[in-house]
């Protein structure tokens, strides 16, 4: 079965949870609209039109090179998680190396060279000379 | 309006003195700078900026605070255009059909129909400052929550028409956009709605987050799911002429300029109206108006022309309920009204008679700025296009760092980093079975909006919904709004009568 079929039914779920949600929050109080009256409007239209969905055809699937997208989200978690440890200037550093050397199979040397340029010149252009704050990490760098 | 355009040339006179044209190109230059990177906004340049201005004369300080910001609706177009990470929250529309145009090989025509139309648009929508911009002022305090939950209700259905793909699947989506614009502190009662007690989400998703997230890495991921896909985008040529708008590229932006200009002059008159809003209507219009509507959101350039001249225009004209009500259309102006009463200068109907050359001297200084933008803006489309050059390969993780570094910059949260990547792997799924993700982010944008003035409608009637059929305006957006709800299904109806043989 094409996995992207459970998408309109994965939104009805998230419409379902949604609405019973916003019935704990009370949808009219002292003759006036109360804060779960707009949330379950909107829930309950996801709902409907996630299932009216169901119906419509789903696009033709292309070809797509799975290892290459699951490397790709993994080094995207990766990179989120050490931007919280390592900071921006090391996890882009190590982020760009991975990408550029194992997924896009770029030579070591060349790969390396062209992820320390982007990474430090970003970091420089934003934290050196525009003073925008990127992550420092649990290390402080 | 003779006074008007003698007290225009009279703040001409302001506006060219050394001071104030120094100011002023460098407000432009770093609006455009602001606009471009995604991780600097108006709002926080602005800020910074407002103890330097504390140095500066009433009239020099506004220049350079105004410069900025109208600088930033030209810069932030061209990542946009670029890669599909809208530079500031207002250029998202330009997303839509500007990046299809550089993936033709055609980001030159698509930059420069942005730069000139924003020009005419800034240009144009100055003048109409001068002329009419205090007297309609009044016009737009005639629209309350009432009226105001009715247009934007209008918004809304026109919103579900806007992508590709079936109408069920467009409201999916508006409807979800509505869903997540709920979440957050509920601003009437102050009770949580689907924060789950993580207070990063008490304050609700950012708009700017959210697109990066669905545009920047969605299209990342687009970019890269095949080897094949990385490598064949065209290599654009780099000659000036080659690059800027063809002939047949103005025929088509003409009326798309015009309308946008009119359009968002008077949407950035309207308290809370601004920009964002003015880009959307005048995307919506120009697909209506089109006669090839098909054409949009694959790479029409009327689909760049029109938003960025209503940005534009809705940006300069935002200025006048600030100077002459008090009342600023949104974040980056209300900064501004802070630097004007540092200044101890207050906003207010008395300012046109107390401070004429403050107020003169910021709508000539428009027109100065807006010249120097274009001339600094054009000869610039050269070096950006070469940004084209950049692989894939090495332009797909670039995106992820533009877009992490501007997820971060908003609040300083690790939080919208994470925010902006799970938004763009959730943006995959759905771009893969078939959603457009256009109708999502504009519920989301309009969805606060409607809540906020529906209960206020519903609160000024006492909790009866009748209030929004006694205001004129308010009933006749609604039966406008019906009309376009039922429309399509009478077209159905029409097809299928006349098919079946009497």
């Amino acid at each position: 079965m094409n996995v992207a079929r459970l998408v309109p039914y994965a939104l009805a779920a998230i419409g379902l949870g949604a609405a019973a949600n916003a019935l704990e929050l009370r949808l009219w109080t002292y003759g006036e609209p109360a804060a779960g009256l707009f949330p379950f409007l909107a829930a309950t239209l996801l709902v409907v039109t996630s299932l009216l969905s169901t119906r419509e055809k789903v696009p033709e699937e292309e070809a797509i090179e799975l290892p290459r997208l699951i490397g790709y989200s993994a080094a995207l978690v990766g990179f989120c998680l050490m931007l919280n440890i390592v900071g921006f200037a090391l996890a882009a550093l190590l982020f760009l190396i991975a990408v550029l050397t194992l997924i896009e199979r770029m030579g070591w040397k060349k790969g390396i060279l062209l992820a320390a340029l982007f990474a430090f010149s970003t970091w420089g252009l934003f934290e050196g000379l525009l003073s925008v704050p990127l992550p420092q990490g649990m290390w402080r760098m | 309006m003779l006074d008007s355009l003698t007290q225009l040339l009279m703040g001409l006179g302001i506006a060219l003195e050394p001071t104030n044209l120094a100011v002023a190109l460098l407000g432009a230059i770093l609006g455009t700078a602001v606009g471009v990177l995604p991780g600097l906004g108006p709002s926080a340049t602005v800020s910074l900026l407002l103890p330097v201005t504390m140095v500066l004369d009433q009239t020099s300080a506004i220049i350079l605070l105004a410069g900025i910001y109208y600088g930033s609706q030209y810069g932030g177009s061209i990542t946009s255009v670029l890669m599909r990470v809208p530079g500031e929250a207002s250029s998202v529309m330009t997303c839509f059909d500007g990046y299809p145009m550089a993936r033709q090989g055609r980001a030159g025509a698509a930059l420069g129909i942005s730069a000139f139309g924003s020009f005419i648009a800034g240009i144009s929508a100055t003048l109409a400052i001068a002329i009419v911009g205090p007297a309609f002022t009044s016009v737009a305090l005639a629209f309350g929550p009432v009226e105001k939950a009715s247009i934007v209700l209008l918004g809304l259905v026109l919103a579900a028409s806007i992508g590709g793909g079936s109408r069920a699947k467009a409201w999916t989506m508006v409807a979800l956009g509505l869903l997540l614009s709920t979440t957050g502190v509920d601003l009437i009662s102050g009770e949580e709605r689907f924060a789950f007690g993580i207070s990063y989400l008490r304050d609700g998703f950012n708009i700017a987050v959210l697109a990066m997230g669905l545009f920047g890495v969605s299209e990342m991921l687009m970019m890269i799911e095949r080897r094949s896909s990385a490598e064949s985008a065209p290599i654009p040529s780099y000659r000036l002429r080659e690059l800027l708008p063809t002939g047949k590229d103005w025929q088509a932006s003409r009326g798309p300029i015009a309308r946008g200009t009119v359009l968002g002059f008077f949407l950035g008159l309207l308290p809370g109206g601004g920009a964002l809003v003015a880009g959307f209507a005048s995307y919506l219009l120009e697909k209506k108006l089109s006669r090839s509507p098909e054409r949009f959101g694959k790479g029409a350039i009327e689909g760049v022309a029109g938003p960025e001249s209503a940005n534009n225009a809705a940006a300069q004209a935002s200025f006048i309920p600030m100077l002459c009500l008090g009342i600023p259309a949104n974040a980056v102006i209300g900064i501004i009204m802070g630097a004007l009463l540092m200044q101890n200068v207050v906003p207010g109907p008395q300012i046109l008679t107390e401070h004429p050359e403050l107020f003169w001297g910021i709508v000539a200084s428009m027109l100065v700025g807006n010249a120097m933008l274009v001339v600094l803006n054009v000869p610039l489309i050269r070096i950006f296009v070469l940004l084209l050059r950049i692989p894939a390969a090495m332009m797909a993780p670039l995106i992820v760092l533009f877009c992490v570094i501007g997820a971060f910059s908003m609040n300083n949260s690790l939080f919208d980093v994470g925010v902006v990547i799970g938004c763009g792997v959730v943006a995959y799924g759905l771009r893969k079975a078939g959603f457009d993700l256009a109708p999502l982010l504009l519920a989301f944008l309009l969805g606060s909006l409607l809540e906020e003035n529906l209960r206020q409608g519903l609160i000024l009637g006492l909790g009866n919904p009748r209030i929004f059929v006694e205001s004129p305006i308010s009933l006749t957006v609604i039966l406008f709004t019906v009309a376009i709800l039922i429309a399509p299904a009478v077209r159905d109806l029409r097809t299928r009568l006349i098919r079946k043989p009497c």
